[in-house]
């Protein structure tokens, strides 16, 4: 009997907190295909859809070319972090390379605030003329998911043994043979969901988007901006914007959600 | 135990192997942070770029007697503060009952995880139309209830952007949490059973205590995160009513990009690490006198 | 102080079964071992007993009351873990009262049995540390001093003695037995080592696949064995089993390695004969004992003041346990000759492993 009354509180608080998460979505879902004339009619819940506000914005619109801008900057500064983080990654972890104070240095690098860095970086891309362009973003990018991915894979370096690589290299592999073979298999579920939270972290920044890219270059994040123009507000059509960026985090949210529990519990004790 | 390189590797490959992740580090955070620094004791204004004076500390000491400055500080802290400890408790709550799930539990918590992956501009501007007083469904149904609220009043701007962002961010001390509470050991809390402890005696006395370290993390992380708010003032309240919601990052941004102040912008940002900084140490440096096992 | 009764208690782990019907009684006041092989479901049992588990079927009764639906809470049960499960975060003197403090007894009695419970154990200087800065036997008496302290009916230990050192364990039985002598409780110990089981019990239960194969006294269990199984699981160096039949009064092993008269007519068998039952035919004293065989020492390992020897009779190899002083005699290829105690002879069914009761 007991069971049955904890049971009960449980389920319907997990609904309370169901409904307080998916109301917000099922708002932009249906506001993204309600006619305009009954926007400004919140009270109006049944009417016949229409499409008009997708096939603006998917069509007729530079959304496209901005998420594919997003999509760009976050693969790129993605690649950039693994590039770069792999092999720091694997020092800290085998050789322990500089102890636990260097790895804490590498994720306090995560917890700049962009405020300090946005001068400069702003005056450095106007000085090199790479203002509104990709190439700037990417690099403001990389000031925070490349800590944040070297990290991540520290953490997932360390639960892989170091026997297996030096049984590798006592069998006849070289370090770079047996990490790739041993070490790496193993990792590449983690490293997989490392890659898509740093491209998640690259899809959602606005902060940086909005001062260094502003013309074709603009990121989604700072198109759905835009659609608070001087003419008032294309609710519909950000709606339509807002719901293409959720895609991807949601598609990938699936997929890692699993690895991110193990990485992060493990990491968050040792921390 | 600290492995060392093979012989036939060179006796520093530990080294070399940092060697791209300090060249990228140092081209856009260690060069940036230093031009930063330089630049916040000049007087630099993009309008008039060729009259870069060198001004010492007066953008600083300027700074200590700047009320809107201060006051952004105190909103973000107030913010901080506030959405920190609604989303710790909520997050704390919601894994417990995660816990409990039985066959749901991947979907609902895949569900609950959602807010969290949104781009947080596309948040703000989605709760700036469902709180509107004129045309958001929220007002509406409450209205229904009797109830009538200005969400973005005075009084009430800060809190609905603290809302907001517990809204957001909750899901992740779920996520921080969760992982914690998963890999806690099962031994002590048979032993509590066994020892006759209740339910409630167990999480304050085992559970609690063995969840700290996690905790302090989560919080430390989602604070200092939570203090780079910009995209919810941006998307809907520009810092307003009056400079009720404006926070720090925000007041960098208007000195720099819509004054072009960038000496005093960068002095701010320079103000605002130092503060960050003694606020994480002192918070760890206080815990490891508790007792670290 | 109680006695525990399991009646009819079965246990599914989905559709695996690793309990089955298990009926047992223990006394009170007495140690009683559960003793058997990896999965054979004593540790299961024993967590039955605690509560940490729930029968799928069965009841459960401590003392005169029915628990099988109690919480571990409520049913006044102390249990020491393997790995001893103490609370890393709490020191040694918290970790003790913890039952105390999670019933709410008043401090000063709380203080008072923590101090005669510490005594008693030797562990008063440690009551500040905290578990990472024991050693493992520190942290064993930590463990059970904090079981003693809440005066419960019944102490449970799962395999109290696996995570210790050859010498420690021995030191640990003794003490163990102490502790019982002084505190004449009923306790349930479980472990995997026959040799911990036969030195600590009064009564031994020896388990295999989810039923009890036999329950007595270790002098019974050892001379007596009801079955194959328990015959080869204990007794270190383990009984020899042999292969073969017994028809018309003649037990004859496989492949004619050698012959025994013994009175029946019983088909397929095993016969059992125990290393330190296997004498030289020149040391024979009184014993009444088999016909002999010549035999091959084939290996040696010396243990102590004993031998171990390898013996090959025709093709088959038993083991022997020789007094030392026969050392110059068992040097490798050297033939001696053996008789086997007839007293001490076992004979198991082939099909279904059980004793045969035969007569001298």
């Amino acid at each position: 009997m007991q069971k049955l009354g904890l049971n009960v509180i449980v389920y319907s608080l997990t609904t309370i907190a169901l409904f307080y998460v998916c109301f917000p979505f099922a708002w932009l879902m249906m506001t993204s295909v309600k006619p305009s004339s009954l926007i400004f009619r919140p009270d109006v819940l049944i009417f016949t859809p229409r499409m008009d506000s997708w096939i603006a914005v998917l069509f007729n619109s530079g959304v496209p070319g901005y998420a594919l801008n997003s999509i760009i900057v976050g693969v790129v500064t993605v690649i950039i972090s693994i590039g770069v983080g792999c092999p720091a990654a694997y020092s800290f972890s085998r050789f322990k390379t500089g102890g636990n104070k260097l790895r804490l240095v590498i994720l306090s690098a995560e917890m700049i605030p962009p405020a300090i860095l946005i001068v400069p970086l702003f005056l450095l891309a106007y000085k090199f003329r790479i203002l509104d362009s990709i190439w700037a973003l990417i690099a403001a990018h990389t000031t925070f998911i490349v800590p944040i991915i070297t990290w991540f894979l520290i953490g997932f370096f360390e639960e892989v043994p170091k026997e297996l690589e030096e049984q590798a290299m006592v069998d006849g592999l070289t370090r770079l043979k047996a990490f790739l073979w041993v070490v790496f298999p193993n990792i590449r579920p983690g490293l997989a969901a490392a890659a898509v939270f740093g491209f998640i972290l690259s899809w959602n920044d606005t902060f940086y988007a909005l001062m260094l890219t502003g013309g074709h270059s603009k990121t989604l994040p700072v198109a759905i901006a835009g659609y608070w123009t001087f003419r008032g507000v294309e609710i519909s059509k950000m709606a339509v914007a807002m719901l293409l960026s959720v895609i991807p985090a949601l598609t990938a949210m699936v997929f890692v959600q699993k690895h991110f529990i193990r990485g992060l519990g493990s990491q968050g004790i040792k921390g | 135990m600290i492995t060392a390189e093979l012989p036939s590797e060179r006796s520093l490959l530990r080294y070399w192997l940092l060697v791209p992740l300090a060249v990228v580090l140092l081209i856009v955070l260690a060069y940036p942070f230093g031009y930063s620094f330089f630049i916040s004791f000049h007087n630099y204004e993009l309008t008039s770029l060729d009259d870069i004076r060198f001004v010492g500390l007066s953008n600083y000491t300027e700074l200590l007697h700047d009320d809107s400055y201060w006051n952004s500080i105190s909103n973000t802290l107030i913010f901080v503060v506030g959405a920190v400890s609604i989303e710790t408790f909520l997050g704390l709550g919601l894994a417990l009952l995660i816990q409990k799930l039985g066959v749901f539990r991947n979907f609902i918590l895949a569900v609950l995880l959602t807010p969290m992956f949104i781009t947080p501009i596309a948040v703000g501007l989605m709760f700036r139309f469902l709180l509107n007083s004129q045309m958001g469904v929220i007002p509406l149904y409450l209205s229904a209830l009797g109830i009538e609220v200005d969400w973005f009043s005075s009084e009430l701007a800060l809190l609905s952007i603290i809302l907001i962002d517990v809204w957001q961010w909750t899901p992740f001390m779920l996520l921080l949490i969760l992982a914690g509470l998963e890999s806690l050991p099962n031994a002590p809390f048979e032993a509590a059973k066994v020892d006759g402890a209740t339910a409630w005696f167990t999480f304050i006395n085992v559970t609690l205590p063995l969840l700290r370290p996690v905790m302090v993390v989560a919080i430390i992380i989602r604070g200092v995160d939570a203090s780079k708010v910009f995209e919810y003032v941006y998307a809907i309240t520009r810092g307003g009513p009056g400079d009720r919601t404006e926070m720090i990052l925000f007041h960098v941004y208007k000195e720099g990009f819509r004054f072009f102040r960038m000496g005093n912008a960068a002095a701010m940002s320079f103000i605002l690490v130092t503060i960050l900084l003694c606020a994480v140490f002192s918070i760890i440096y206080f815990l490891k006198f508790k007792r670290d096992y | 102080m109680a006695k525990i009764v399991l009646e009819d208690i079965s246990k599914f782990f989905g559709n695996n079964q690793v309990l089955k019907n298990i009926n047992l009684e223990i006394s009170d006041s007495s140690i009683t071992v559960l003793v058997g092989p990896s999965g054979c479901g004593k540790t299961t049992t024993l967590r039955i007993i605690s509560g940490l588990e729930s029968a799928s079927s069965g009841k459960i009764f401590i003392g005169e009351r029915n628990v099988s639906r109690m919480d571990p809470k409520d049913r006044n049960v102390a249990m020491v873990f393997q790995n001893y499960a103490l609370y890393p975060h709490l020191n040694v003197r918290d970790n003790i009262n913890f039952g105390l403090r999670a019933k709410k007894v008043k401090i000063d009695e709380i203080n008072r049995k923590v101090a005669n419970v510490v005594d008693f154990l030797g562990i008063k200087e440690l009551l500040s540390r905290y578990p990472s800065q024991l050693s493992g036997g520190q942290q064993q008496r930590v463990a059970i001093g904090r079981a003693i302290v809440r005066n419960p009916d019944v102490f449970l230990f799962d395999e109290p003695l696996s995570n210790l050192d050859a010498k420690l364990r021995i030191e640990m039985r003794t003490e163990l037995l102490r502790l019982h002598k002084h505190l004449k409780k009923t306790a349930v110990y479980v472990t995997h080592d026959q040799e911990d089981a036969m030195s600590m019990g009064d009564t031994i239960i020896v388990m295999q696949k989810g039923e009890i194969i036999q329950m007595g006294t270790p002098q019974q269990i050892y001379q007596n064995p009801s079955n194959m199984f328990v015959a080869g699981f204990v007794g270190s160096p383990s009984m020899n089993l042999v292969k073969g039949t017994i028809t018309n009064n003649l037990f004859t092993a496989d492949y004619n390695t050698f012959s025994i008269h013994v009175n029946g007519d019983y088909g397929d068998v095993y016969l059992g004969i125990r290393p330190e039952n296997i004498i030289l035919k020149h040391a024979v004293q009184r014993q009444i004992v088999t016909e002999s065989f010549k035999a091959e020492v084939e290996m040696s390992q010396m243990l102590g003041s004993k031998l171990i020897v390898n013996l090959r009779i025709k093709g088959l190899i038993i083991k022997a346990l020789f007094d030392e002083q026969y050392f110059d005699e068992i040097s490798i290829g050297n033939q001696v000759e053996v008789v086997f105690d007839r007293s001490k002879l076992h004979y198991f069914e082939e099909k279904n492993n059980n004793r045969i009761n035969i007569s001298l």
